[in-house]
């Protein structure tokens, strides 16, 4: 009954504000950017389809929506997430030193089955700007010490790695499936929408 | 960290509570400045669940809103116990434990609500599998769909027939205002309708318990409006009129939250307001919070936050909880399939005059560990000692129940300070929660409160879907462009081309 597997892929963008989480999720499902800085108005989840190993699955890409700003992310947010994308700022040394916090804080929050192995993937995002502090190699060495995550250095603005980037996350989102991870815990579980909310027309007593 | 905290806002929301939550969700949504607060590092106040470490430290402290609690670990002392303490302890993160459980029926306000603001998004629910009924010192399940009518063994085939004609009759009711009924019972007591209608014992109880969820003195009308209620919600998902929220109740306030957010709503938990005052010269409200002072147009303040010297009144007690984890689900197989429903049970004192809920939830729910149950019961408060209040029910359901399977037990009670709204102008304070099944008078006390705020406005219209929304700063051609035919397609693009080289020539 748990083993039906999943097609929706629910990944979850973390780190500081500011260091362009939205803009990547834009410049991936919308390709556009915008470079005029808000604080995360608007933004709130986007789905696109991608094929990962001849399968067609739906990723929905969900932003902070501003609440990482004063440290109030709630634990919904966390809920089932089978892929965490980390993202810092390559001309923001402070960023990347709290890729630690955002990792430990949705491996609190999230608590998935299986800590170790859970997937996540490393941005470092704005390479297109000059005035870069946080060099690849530091980065490399922090990604590796975590159980090998995958990194990637991106720029949302340029469109630069973000394609690829994204692929691999719904990859390794995927692939935790085979090692029996990515079941459905919950199979029965019901999304409310306007259209199957229409008075019953199957089983009901008023016969 | 906060220094970068704007401070000037339309309305400063005081609490993460179910209700403040759909406040702030609407002021947001119809593009007012909301800065959103809560003195806790959590979400919800007092609608929030906690895992079971946070849930006994919560216990042990007690604050304005969770009082006389306490918890009862029932180790057991056979050595092949499967679940002990430790376990239980040692998978504390998997557990969600709500302060106020509650069911949502499937056509309800909440319901409702959720869909018409497109919250419903951020939400997913579990439709319960039944709703059970204590008849003869058992519990059985109640048939809610017409395959359960028909399938059923708890019922003869008399009383299948008589449940369905008094259920149809029901559902008539009210077309017809002149109908024999109608006037014949007026002012009369729905369980002498019922009585009159000559159906089993069985199925009175069936329908005063469980389907109409009445008292002895439940009014006609309102035993007919409660009945219909029921099977209005019927057949929209799955097998009963009900839905819980997975991973507990206290997700709702946070999808209140997250709309509240995408729209420019601010965040800030762990934060508090030390006092309000009124700035005379522009009529607008300081609020002195962390040293720093915030203005606000309006307040919206959760009763158990509202800064002390402010409003200090007497604390009433409203709601008394009970919360018992056990490794058996309560009920027979055919309640429990495939490891245990999430079910309901309605539980009225043999004198008919208390009454009290009880959720039974298990791992599907997303709030415990399999193999665990969790028993929410709730009644409203009669005294100050919430084991005392509830002692009747457990008895009741629990008397007969082997010890080893009980494992903990917590008793608290949900209380608030009397709030007026008359202390200072344009501060509302949100009622706390009540003794309900669902979330009709909280949703009912945020409309009133939000209709004050801002009169007029409509409360929480759909949220478009994230598809629909145009970027801030963008050239909103981009997104209709693709639904453009080719012609107009092309001619907007020489438009835009022509912008352009406008631009060059200055």
């Amino acid at each position: 009954m748990a083993s039906r597997k999943k097609s929706l892929l629910k990944v979850i963008i973390l780190g500081d504000s500011s260091v362009g989480k939205t803009s990547l999720m834009n410049q991936y499902v919308n390709k556009r950017f915008s470079n005029q800085y808000k604080a995360t108005i608007g933004a709130d989840f986007c789905t696109k389809e991608v094929v990962v190993n001849d399968r067609v699955v739906t990723m929905q890409i969900w932003d902070t929506a501003g609440q990482e700003r004063f440290q109030s992310l709630g634990v919904a947010f966390y809920r089932g997430a089978d892929c965490c994308v980390l993202v810092y700022d390559v001309t923001a040394p402070n960023s990347f030193k709290n890729l630690d916090s955002w990792r430990d804080e949705f491996l609190i929050q999230a608590s998935p089955r299986d800590p170790e192995h859970f997937p996540f993937v490393v941005l470092g995002n704005k390479v297109d700007l000059d005035n870069r502090q946080v060099s690849t190699r530091r980065a490399q060495q922090w990604c590796q010490s975590k159980n090998d995550i995958p990194y990637y250095e991106t720029s949302a603005k340029e469109g630069i790695n973000v394609e690829m980037a994204f692929q691999t996350i719904a990859k390794n989102a995927l692939e935790q499936e085979t090692e029996a991870e990515l079941i459905n815990d919950f199979p029965d579980q019901i999304r409310l929408n306007s259209d199957n909310n229409r008075p019953g027309n199957t089983d009901n007593c008023q016969c | 960290m906060s220094d970068d905290l704007p401070d000037q806002f339309d309305l400063v929301v005081i609490g993460t509570g179910f209700t403040e939550s759909c406040i702030a969700a609407a002021a947001s949504r119809i593009g007012k400045t909301v800065l959103h607060i809560d003195l806790n590092e959590y979400y919800g106040d007092v609608w929030s669940s906690f895992n079971l470490d946070a849930l006994n430290t919560l216990l042990q402290q007690s604050n304005t809103m969770v009082r006389n609690g306490r918890f009862t670990w029932h180790d057991s002392c056979e050595e092949s116990a499967s679940w002990t303490r430790e376990k239980l302890l040692e998978k504390s993160r998997r557990f969600s434990l709500d302060l106020c459980p509650r069911v949502a029926y499937s056509a309800g306000e909440l319901v409702q609500l959720l869909i018409k603001s497109n919250i419903c998004r951020y939400a997913e629910f579990r439709a319960l599998d039944h709703v059970c009924m204590w008849y003869n010192n058992e519990l059985v399940s109640v048939p809610c769909s017409r395959s359960d009518v028909f399938n059923t063994k708890t019922l003869s085939i008399v009383e299948k027939r008589l449940l369905m004609k008094f259920l149809t009759a029901c559902n008539d009711y009210g077309e017809d205002k002149c109908n024999e009924d109608s006037l014949a019972f007026r002012g009369r007591t729905f369980l002498e309708y019922l009585q009159a209608q000559r159906v089993t014992d069985k199925i009175a109880t069936c329908v005063m318990q469980s389907i109409a969820m009445c008292t002895p003195n439940t009014s006609f009308e309102e035993g007919m409006q409660r009945t219909q209620r029921f099977l209005d919600s019927l057949g929209r998902y799955g097998n009963t009129p009900f839905l819980f929220p997975m991973y507990g109740c206290g997700e709702l306030p946070q999808c209140f939250c997250r709309l509240c957010a995408v729209y420019g709503g601010i965040y800030c938990l762990k934060r508090s307001v030390d006092r309000i005052t009124v700035e005379d010269s522009t009529n607008e409200l300081l609020l002195s919070s962390a040293g720093k002072t915030l203005r606000a147009k309006q307040v919206v303040c959760a009763p158990g936050q509202v800064p002390l010297d402010q409003l200090q009144s007497e604390v009433r007690a409203h709601i008394s909880r009970g919360l018992l984890i056990a490794s058996s689900p309560l009920g027979g197989e055919d309640l429990n399939k495939g490891g245990g429903g999430v079910n309901l049970l309605r539980l009225l004192t043999p004198d008919g005059q208390h009454e009290a809920f009880l959720i039974q939830l298990s791992h599907y729910s997303g709030t415990c560990p399999e193999g665990l149950y969790i028993f929410h019961l709730t009644t409203s408060a009669s005294s100050d000692d919430p084991a005392a209040d509830l002692a009747p029910f457990v008895e009741l359901l629990f008397g007969a129940q082997t010890p080893q399977q009980l494992i903990y037990s917590a008793y608290f009670t949900i209380a608030a300070p009397v709030t007026t709204n008359a202390a200072l102008p344009r501060i509302y304070c949100t009622a706390p929660p009540s003794y309900e099944l669902d979330y009709d008078a909280a949703i009912a006390n945020a409309r009133e409160i939000f209709g004050k705020l801002y009169v007029d406005a409509e409360f929480l219209p759909r949220a478009p879907d994230p598809e629909e929304i145009v970027v801030d700063g963008e050239d909103p051609s981009a997104l209709n462009e693709h639904s453009l035919p080719d012609d107009l397609r092309a001619q907007l693009h020489d438009l835009q081309q022509a912008a352009q080289d406008m631009d060059i020539a200055e």
